[in-house]
């Protein structure tokens, strides 16, 4: 493990009653490149991006994000420190356009009273449009140009996977976790997916911890690996190390 | 997702961006309607006779409330039937400073407004942790809370059915008439239904939608789930308290019985009928509710039909249910929606459909 993590967890379990989701996981993702997190469903994947985003507050263990301990924190505390997040599911607000979507999440970047929201004029419609010229470049870069005032309940799915990617990154965060932004997409969104994934890496330089079913892809664009099985890590390291991983093979095939 | 691939160096693709972005409430031959709108608004009070100018007052109030409530209801999702409590407060407030303190016109409603939104405080933080519908239940909790604290208050302290308030004084104009009541109303509510507008399209109206819509995805981009429902109920109880106090000063008496159960359905038909989640909705929804039982008077009397008026009051509570069920049924998104149909009806034809980067819908 290098020194220079983003992210640390060390040590964390998660109990919901008697079922152990996570046993004791062990990871870091480092400043640079993409972590993938794979493993069969129930694994605890989603719970341990949950237990990072401060959704679920772990029994024990530290989560560290530059050196500071997340464990406690709400879930929005967790977001202005610093993380941006997707879901697996899409939670992406249907009663809002593709562009107040992303604005959304730049929402703890806005400042001011009610009063000066009802009045819109001066500073508050100034910090309006230089949310939006933050929120255009990211639409610049995910390539959304035709959706920008669609409701988001009317777009096509495969659009809307990539929205909440998008928003996830709105906020210029520090460090972004994808939950299976690649499940349910074709093979050209999957293929724009894979385009973005490596532009955010090598163009924005953004640490990515992305968990994703699709191996074939994993092994392809992933600079490192954590295979979890029943919440413990079985195997990491490059893709190299974990094609060939004896306990992934068998946590897979069953 | 097939626009624009990148160049072999990576770079990002330079298509031209076409930027839609408004910042302003109304543009274009928005203005010309608005000022159309202006000057048959201005014209109103000498085209009608006082008794439909008491109405439209009436309406104008209530469309205040309404927005109020719409905010609340339509955009944050939290089910209130509190609206008649809330206007309770106002208007109680009202009364209360005229009694006690022989308060004037400004400060009875700044009063009004402050515990409107100690109220809203109160009722928000058992809220929390509640959704919709169960909200309801404890916003229903408040209304016989503070109806039964403005009974109790009326027999012990005033010791009378209802407190008299004298009408506004500004120097030595006072707001008594009609038609001035009417042009102080209209400026006063044109005004709330900017704040609205405004409120809706800033941050912290997008942020009142988005916990509403999802509230796990809201928390995890950072927003406080707790500050959210906390302002979206102090803000809109000050403003239907705000309304309440008017409605007191315009009627010139607070009655305990004027603010009941009934009160804040007709307010939730409003917004129902109107649009849930749209300003004009309220606005519209608030005309016709209000407007409902005259009308229906109107037309039995041109008709030459004589009813008692038990009957009348059973046959307005008849035509509330069926406007809400029918509305339900067939427009859920309300007179807004129609509105807006027709509107496109005319400005897009020949066509039938917007274009695409043009699919906001307002």
């Amino acid at each position: 493990m290098k020194v220079e993590a983003r992210l640390e967890i060390r040590d964390v379990r998660l109990n919901f009653g008697e079922i152990e989701a996570l046993r004791g996981v062990d990871c870091g993702v480092p400043s640079h490149g993409i972590t993938a997190l794979i493993g069969p469903n129930g694994a605890g994947k989603t719970a341990l991006l949950n237990t990072v985003s401060g959704i679920y507050r772990p029994q024990s263990g530290e989560v560290l994000l530059d050196g500071e301990d997340l464990v406690g924190l709400p879930p929005h505390a967790v977001a202005k420190a610093g993380v941006g997040r997707s879901f697996q599911h899409l939670e992406l607000f249907p009663r809002l356009t593709v562009t107040e979507n992303l604005l959304v999440a730049r929402d703890f970047l806005f400042s001011g009273d009610p009063v000066s929201s009802m009045v819109f004029y001066g500073p508050a419609r100034r910090q309006e449009m230089r949310h939006r010229e933050a929120v255009e470049s990211i639409v610049d870069f995910f390539e959304l140009w035709p959706y920008r005032d669609v409701l988001a309940k009317t777009l096509p799915y495969g659009v809307q996977k990539i929205v909440g990617f998008a928003r996830a990154m709105a906020s210029e965060p520090k460090l972004l976790l994808l939950d299976e932004p690649g499940s349910g997409l074709t093979r050209d969104e999957k293929e724009d997916l894979a385009r973005f994934l490596l532009r955010l890496r090598d163009d924005r330089k953004i640490p990515i911890l992305w968990i994703e079913h699709d191996l074939d892809m994993v092994l392809d664009l992933a600079d490192r690996i954590y295979a979890l099985d029943l919440g413990r890590v079985i195997a990491s390291g490059d893709p190299g190390e974990i094609r060939d991983n004896a306990a992934v093979a068998a946590s897979y095939v069953g | 997702m097939s626009a624009g691939r990148p160049d072999p160096a990576g770079r990002p693709p330079t298509l031209p961006t076409r930027i839609t972005h408004r910042f302003e409430l109304f543009r274009g031959r928005e203005w010309a309607w608005l000022g159309m709108g202006a000057v048959a608004a201005l014209a109103w009070p000498l085209l009608v006779t006082q008794h439909w100018l008491h109405i439209t007052n009436l309406s104008l109030i209530a469309v205040m409330g309404a927005v109020g409530l719409n905010l609340l209801t339509g955009n944050a999702r939290l089910v209130s039937l509190g609206q008649a409590a809330f206007l309770a407060i106002g208007g109680f407030s009202a009364g209360a400073m005229a009694h006690h303190f022989a308060a004037p016109f400004w400060l009875s409603l700044i009063v009004a407004m402050l515990l409107g939104g100690l109220f809203g405080l109160i009722v928000a933080i058992p809220s929390l942790r509640l959704k919709a519908l169960y909200v309801a239940i404890t916003t229903l909790a408040l209304h016989f809370g503070v109806t039964a604290a403005f009974a109790v208050y009326l027999a012990r302290v005033i010791r009378s059915e209802g407190i008299l308030i004298d009408p506004p004084h500004f120097g030595f104009f006072e707001l008594y008439d009609a038609a001035p009541w009417y042009y102080f109303l209209l400026v006063i509510a044109a005004l709330v239904v900017i704040g609205a507008l405004n409120l809706q399209r800033s941050h912290l109206g997008r942020r009142w939608v988005a916990v509403a819509d999802h509230e796990v995805a809201s928390a995890a981009l950072g927003i406080s789930i707790y500050r959210a429902k906390v302002s979206v109920f102090v803000i809109t109880s000050m403003l239907v308290s705000f309304a309440g106090c008017l409605g007191a000063y315009y009627e010139g008496v607070v009655t305990e019985g004027f603010y009941d159960l009934h009160l804040a359905i007709a307010y939730l038909a409003m917004i129902i009928v109107g649009g849930l989640g749209s300003v004009l909705g309220s606005i519209l929804g608030a005309f016709l509710i209000t407007l409902m039982p005259y009308g229906l008077d109107f037309l039995l009397k041109i008709g030459g039909i004589k009813i008692s008026a038990g009957s009348i009051s059973g046959m307005h509570s008849v035509l509330y249910g069926l406007l809400i069920v029918g509305f339900m049924l067939f427009e859920p998104l309300g007179l807004a929606e129609i509105w807006r149909r027709v509107r496109d009806y005319f400005t897009l034809w020949p066509f039938k459909y917007r274009p695409l980067d043009q699919l906001r819908q307002r």
